[in-house]
This record gives C-alpha cells, structure tokens and sequence, in this order.
C-alpha cells in the first residue's frame, strides 16, 4: 500500500493532500509553492492549523508557532468557495473571513488557495 | 491438512467426470485460499474445490455429495465478512466463479437475469456500457464480489434506503436444491421468458434469501433494475450533534425524495482515506459525523424541489449545530481530497479497508428509534474503545425508513500477535449489547447464532429446523450453521 503522508485530522489531511496534488500536477503552481516561505494559520471555526511554507517544502500541522498570516474562517465558507458560490475576496469584504494578522501578504495566501478552487 | 475422507480418491475421480480434472483440485495450496476469510472466523478444512460451469454439473456435484454425504459449500469471492463460506465440517467447496454469464436483460419489465459468479464490476460494466438507462445499486465492496451473493444474504446497497435490503430486488430464481433437483421460484416457474416477480403466488423465495446457502445452490437470478434519472445531485455533510443529526437524517428519508444516504463518524471517512490502521480516530476538535446523500431527478425543476428541501432540512439541523456543514460532493472533495468521493464511486476497492489483512463488521438492522439508535451508537463506541479498536460506524436508513441498518467496520491486522482473538472478544461483547437493543446481525456469524438460538422464540427455531430437514435430509449444505449440526 502507497505510504499515507500527511497528517490525519479532516481538515489537515485534505489540504495536505490538496497541495500536494496541485504542486504534482501544475508546475506554476510548484514553483510558486517552492519559492514561498510563509507560515498560514486558518483558524477554522472547528479548529486552528498551520500551514509551513518553507522553500521547497510545506507542512500542515494542528501546532502553531509564528505565523506570518491568521485567517479565521468557516469551514462551511470554504466549501462555498469551492462550490462557487462566493469568493475569498467576496468573504473578506462581508468579513466572513477576517484576516487577524498578515494583511500585507493577503495576496500570497490568495495564490496559495486560487489555484486549489480552480 | 484437511482430514480426508475414507473415500477420497473415489469422490475426487468423480467430481473429476463432471467437470474435468483442470476444475477439481485437492491440493492443500489451493485449498488453504478457501480455509479463511478476512474475518476473525476460525478457519475450516475444505476437501475439495470444485468450479462447475453449467447448471447441470452443480446438478451431479449435488448428487454427488448425497451419496457420499459429503458437505457441500457455495462459494464466489468469498468476500462476505461474516465467515459464511468458510466450511464448518470440511467437504467441498462449490467455488461458482465459472458460472458468470448475463443471461438477458429486460428492458420493459426491467430486471436482469444472471448466473451466480456474476459481481459487481461485470453488471457495472454491462450497464453503463449497453443500458444506461438503467441503473443496479452496489454495496461497499470490491467489484469482484458476487452479486448474487449480496442479494440472497439480505445485503444493503445504494439504493436500499429507497427500496430495502437486496433480497427485495429478487423477482426470482433458479436453484439446486440439496436433493438434487433444479427448482424456479417465482414466475420463471411457469414461463421461461417472464421472471418479472414473485407475486401473486406461494413466495418460496424465502426458503434461500438469509439461508447462507444451507437450501441449495443458486444457479440464476433475476434482480430489478430500476430507471436512471437525467439529474444526479450528491451531496457530502459535515456535523457534530448525533440526536439532531440522525433525526435529520430521518427527517430527509421520509421526505422519498433520496436514492442513498449515508450517516457515518468521521473515523469512516479516514480509513476510507487510508489513514493507517489504529489512526482513524476522531480527534478533539474535529467534526463528528459525516453524511452523504444522493439524490436524482427527472428534471431540473425537480432537482432544484429536492435539493431546496434537503438544504432546508440541514438549515433546521444547523440551529442545534451551528457548525455544521453542507455541500456538494465535488466541492468537498476538491477542498478535502477526491477519496472523499469514493464513497459515490462503488463498487470499489477501498484500499483503507482491505489492506491490514483482517476485516469485521458487525453489521445490524435495527430499529430506527432515534433513542435506541443513540444509546445504541454510544454503547458500541465504548466497547470498541476499550477492546482497542477504531470507532468507523456506517449506518443507512433502509426501504424509505422502516428499519436502520448500523455497522461497525473494524479492521484489523491478523500478523499482530493476539489481534484476532481480542478482535473475537469485541465482536462478540458488541453483538450481545447490541443484540439487547433489538439488532439482528445480518450475515450471521455462526457464533452469534448459537447466541441467538438460546433467546429466539423456540418454535421458529423449530420451523427452521424442519424445513431445513426437509429440504436436506443429508444436510449436506453448508452445514454446521443456526443449530443444524
């Protein structure tokens, strides 16, 4: 059996899984991904996690520890945006996301999530 | 090594007549495929296997084992997680892999006519390539399992929450029965081209539906096929309250509006993902209960009616879970990964399951009573807990909501020292709470039988006694099972 990587709460696992597909499949994506050092919290209404970005490689863990950029937002949002029925901007404005730290690299973290809705 | 009867030489030169030496084999490597299952059942020591291809060679195979009084045991893949085809009193096994023809398909009176070594993936493969009109409904198993097989063990599908367990697509079969002698029940008994029901005649169909092959040996099948719809909605749910959840639930199944809803813990949804074994557990914080509901309509205007009294359903689930979450199973399986919609995706191969070599579940239909289902759900998470094992509970309304059927997938690894017999503990401490609650294990294990013969009303013990007598003087069929030794 292919060895599971990641790590294993809902949320953490799938957005691991995520990024890691979307870095495989969409070499813009990977470079961009592998020239990024950021560390993204999503503070989702069920629970916090961070997002490592470190220069060719990431990490999604449940430990948070200097992040770069806090976006706290529901999960049911999240799946909206996937869905199609709104967007990250849209939510930020309706403060359905509300950015709490890192504003100035909002435009990173739109690239990061841009690419895994499309 | 199996224990060989006195006449083994003999038995083994005339099963070789019927089907040829290449379909006959004693050999203790290809035996030993057929002495286990994934279960945490004992193995058995089959004699023989035999593959026959035609309705007439499982005629002298029966004929056979009569006068030898040999055990005869009907086996396809072997993958029905409850020890059914693992010989309790050695013998032969009747391995039917051969018999894998689709007979006919009619497309008035909507069914399918098929042999018994027919599985998932061909009537898949068949529909979708030559009749998409119409659709089948699968369990949550591989593609190689046996169709026939699900229907006559009362198995639950995609599309049992609307019409019930497999036995009820049945409109008809043909069998061997232990004697010998080829029997059709059902309309097929009188017309050779019409196998459209059971109704309204003397329904023998019971005599072979949760029997476990212990009344003769299926050889065809006709199972309905019900329209496929132009629109198809699937939806994937996130929750965290059990009582408001499962009345949802409830509430959404008795709207008639769903083709499958799935009510299952998160854990599920893990191993389905192929987090390891002894990881798929729910974690603080995490949502506690996912869902999947499928819906399809004729047309748009339809679609739109049953997709707004879901979300308005999931609106009510929301003021008791506010965090609750609702969307489509593409989106969900973009935002969490596409083994989330393996669930939609059947039959499959769910690689999370399988691969640890041991797998059980107690799986039971139930009340639907939302206070026993609850109580029911914690108690079984406790002992789960303590024997040490994953809580992946997959649960269904079935036939419109008359009768819940609750399962626990427990996997579990066969190479860990002493799994197998804490695996037998828990199964067995879980049948009996449950078995309290008024839960009947489908696909009976034979150790849970013996325990329900000790509180089952002793004259339907002694009914099903006699008709077994009946039928199997000999008791040459699977035997051992529900007390007939």
């Amino acid at each position: 059996m292919e060895e599971f990587k990641g790590p294993t709460d809902i949320f953490g696992m799938g957005l691991y899984y995520v990024i890691s597909k979307n870095i495989k499949d969409f070499s813009k994506y990977r470079d961009f991904i592998n020239n990024l050092n950021l560390n993204l919290v999503l503070e989702l209404n069920y629970y916090p996690l961070m997002i490592k970005f470190q220069k060719e490689s990431f990490e999604v863990t449940r430990e948070i520890e200097k992040p770069d950029v806090i976006m706290k937002f529901d999960v049911q949002d999240l799946l909206n945006i996937v869905e199609g029925k709104t967007g990250i901007m849209r939510l930020i404005l309706k403060r359905r996301i509300r950015i709490k730290k890192g504003f100035t690299k909002l435009l990173k973290v739109y690239k990061v999530f841009s690419q895994l809705v499309s | 090594m199996p224990q060989k009867t006195e006449n083994h030489a003999q038995i083994k030169e005339e099963l070789e007549k019927i089907v040829g030496q290449d379909w006959v084999s004693d050999f203790p490597e290809e035996l030993h495929n057929y002495s286990y299952d994934m279960t945490e059942s004992p193995p058995g020591e089959p004699e023989f296997v035999i593959m026959p291809n035609t309705v007439e060679e499982v005629q002298a195979i029966v004929e056979k084992a009569n006068e030898y009084e040999i055990p005869l045991v009907p086996f396809v893949a072997g993958a029905n997680v409850g020890g059914l085809t693992i010989p309790l009193k050695g013998g032969i096994i009747v391995d039917l892999k051969r018999m894998d023809r689709i007979i006919r398909v009619d497309v008035d009176d909507m069914y399918i006519i098929l042999e018994p070594g027919v599985t998932f993936g061909h009537i898949r493969k068949l529909l979708d390539e030559k009749f998409p009109q119409f659709v089948y409904c699968y369990p949550m198993a591989p593609p190689f399992t046996s169709v026939t097989a699900n229907a006559l063990q009362d198995g639950l599908n995609s599309l049992s929450l609307a019409h019930g367990c497999m036995s009820e697509f049945i409109n008809g079969i043909e069998a061997v029965l232990p004697t010998g002698k080829v029997v059709k029940i059902g309309t097929c008994a009188c017309w050779d081209e019409h196998w459209w029901g059971r109704y309204p005649m003397p329904d023998l169909l019971g005599l072979f539906t949760g029997w476990q092959g212990m009344t003769g040996i299926v050889t065809k099948i006709a199972l309905q096929l019900w329209p496929k719809k132009p629109f198809r909605g699937m939806l994937f749910f996130l929750s965290n309250e059990l009582t408001p959840s499962y009345e949802m639930v409830r509430k959404i199944t008795h709207y008639e509006i769903l083709d499958d809803l799935l009510f299952m813990s998160l854990e599920t949804i893990k191993m389905i993902y192929g987090v390891p074994y002894q990881k798929a557990v729910h974690l603080e914080g995490e949502p506690r209960w996912t869902g999947f509901i499928d819906f399809s309509a004729n047309s748009k205007a339809e679609y739109k009616a049953k997709l707004e009294l879901i979300e308005a359903a999931f609106k009510d689930l929301r003021k008791d879970d506010s965090k609750a979450s609702l969307s489509t199973l593409e989106a969900a399986s973009k935002a969490l990964g596409p083994q989330i919609g393996d669930i939609a995706r059947l039959p499959i191969n769910l690689k999370g399951m399988l691969e640890y070599g041991g797998l059980s579940w107690l799986g039971s239909y139930f009340t639907t009573k939302t206070e026993t289902v609850v109580k029911g759900i914690h108690i079984a998470f406790e002992i789960i807990k303590k024997h040490g094992f994953e809580t992946c509970l997959y649960t269904r309304m079935m036939r419109g909501g008359h009768f819940y059927a609750l399962r626990f997938l427990l996997r579990f690894s066969k190479e860990n020292e002493g799994e197998i017999e804490r695996m037998r503990n828990l199964t067995k401490e879980l049948f009996e709470a449950l078995f309290e609650f008024g839960a009947f294990p489908y696909k009976t294990p034979k150790w849970a039988q013996d325990i329900i013969l000790q509180k089952a009303d002793k004259n339907w013990i002694e009914l099903l006694h006699s008709i077994k007598k009946s039928l199997d003087p000999n008791n040459i069929m699977n035997p051992g099972r529900w007390g007939m030794d």
